[in-house]
């Protein structure tokens, strides 16, 4: 069983590599298991099939930083690499549009605020 | 009290043409237009057949200025992916030593000509055939028929299926 961390430490060339290795492995398990001429620890099937899937989570979330360095510049980005939160929230107003106020609504605020009054005993 | 007659048309013509002689020539073809309409009678498009059919207008490819996908996902079809696991048992065993044949329960998704490359990648044999039928529980089976007498007895024991 191979670590994570461990796998985080290789680039994508060796990662590949690594990949095709326990794939080859697990069609030899699988041949096994059918002609079932030998004893064979049917438990190795799904450690090997973990494996591969821990290689393509390592691969595929190296790959996403890559494009988010890459597109983290750019004017527009693409669409997995933008804020998910609601279908709602994506629609609506950004804090600045909401806030956006006319230059006039700006002078007449500064000039007439709201006053507070108050009766003195 | 009324508004001086108007000019009729011809002397309007008259008028525009020489005003502009000296002048700008855009100048001049805009006013003639404008005089004369912008459609002449007489300039028509013919016609040859019966049916109008759309015309060929400008297609353009797309210049996306975002991608919809950032990073194209490591994909789960490889080389071990097409052929799954032998089938053993009488029927397949009699295949194997009367008709050379060896058979494989392969992905659902695989054509024979994928069968037969990928095998051969993978066993380094040689393929006179690939039949392929699907299953009642969905699985598809292939009968691959090997080249050479012996081959498929051969590659059976090797692969472990005897």
């Amino acid at each position: 069983m191979v670590k994570a961390s461990v796998l985080r430490k290789k680039n994508e060339e060796q990662l590949n590599k690594d990949l095709e290795e326990f794939r080859k492995n697990l069609a030899e398990l699988k041949f096994n298991k059918a002609s079932a001429s030998q004893q064979m620890k049917v438990s190795k099937l799904r450690t090997v099939r973990k494996d591969i899937a821990r290689v393509l989570t390592v691969l595929n979330t190296m790959k996403k930083d890559e494009a988010r360095e890459k597109y983290a510049k750019a004017k527009y980005q693409p669409l997995d690499l933008r804020a998910k939160k609601t279908r709602k929230i994506r629609r609506k107003m950004t804090r600045h549009q909401r806030r956006a106020t006319t230059l006039k609504e700006r002078k007449r605020a500064e000039n007439f605020p709201q006053r507070t009054f108050a009766v003195m005993q | 009290m009324g508004r001086p007659p108007r000019a009729p048309k011809k002397v309007y013509k008259k008028k525009a043409a020489e005003e502009n002689k000296e002048g700008d020539n855009k100048a001049a073809k805009a006013k003639a237009v404008l005089t004369r309409g912008r459609f002449l009678k007489g300039k028509h498009k013919v016609w040859t057949t019966a049916t109008f059919r759309r015309p060929k207008t400008l297609a353009q490819s797309r210049t996306p200025k975002y991608l919809r996908h950032s990073t194209l996902k490591a994909g789960t079809i490889n080389k071990y992916s097409t052929i799954e696991y032998p089938l053993v048992g009488e029927s397949a065993s009699k295949l194997m030593e009367d008709q050379n044949t060896l058979v494989f329960i392969v992905n659902l998704k695989a054509t024979k000509p994928d069968i037969k490359r990928t095998f051969k990648e993978r066993f380094n044999v040689d393929i006179r055939k690939v039949n392929t039928l699907i299953r009642p529980d969905g699985k598809k089976k292939a009968f691959i028929t090997l080249k050479g007498e012996q081959a498929a007895v051969e590659l059976g024991s090797k692969i472990g299926i005897i």
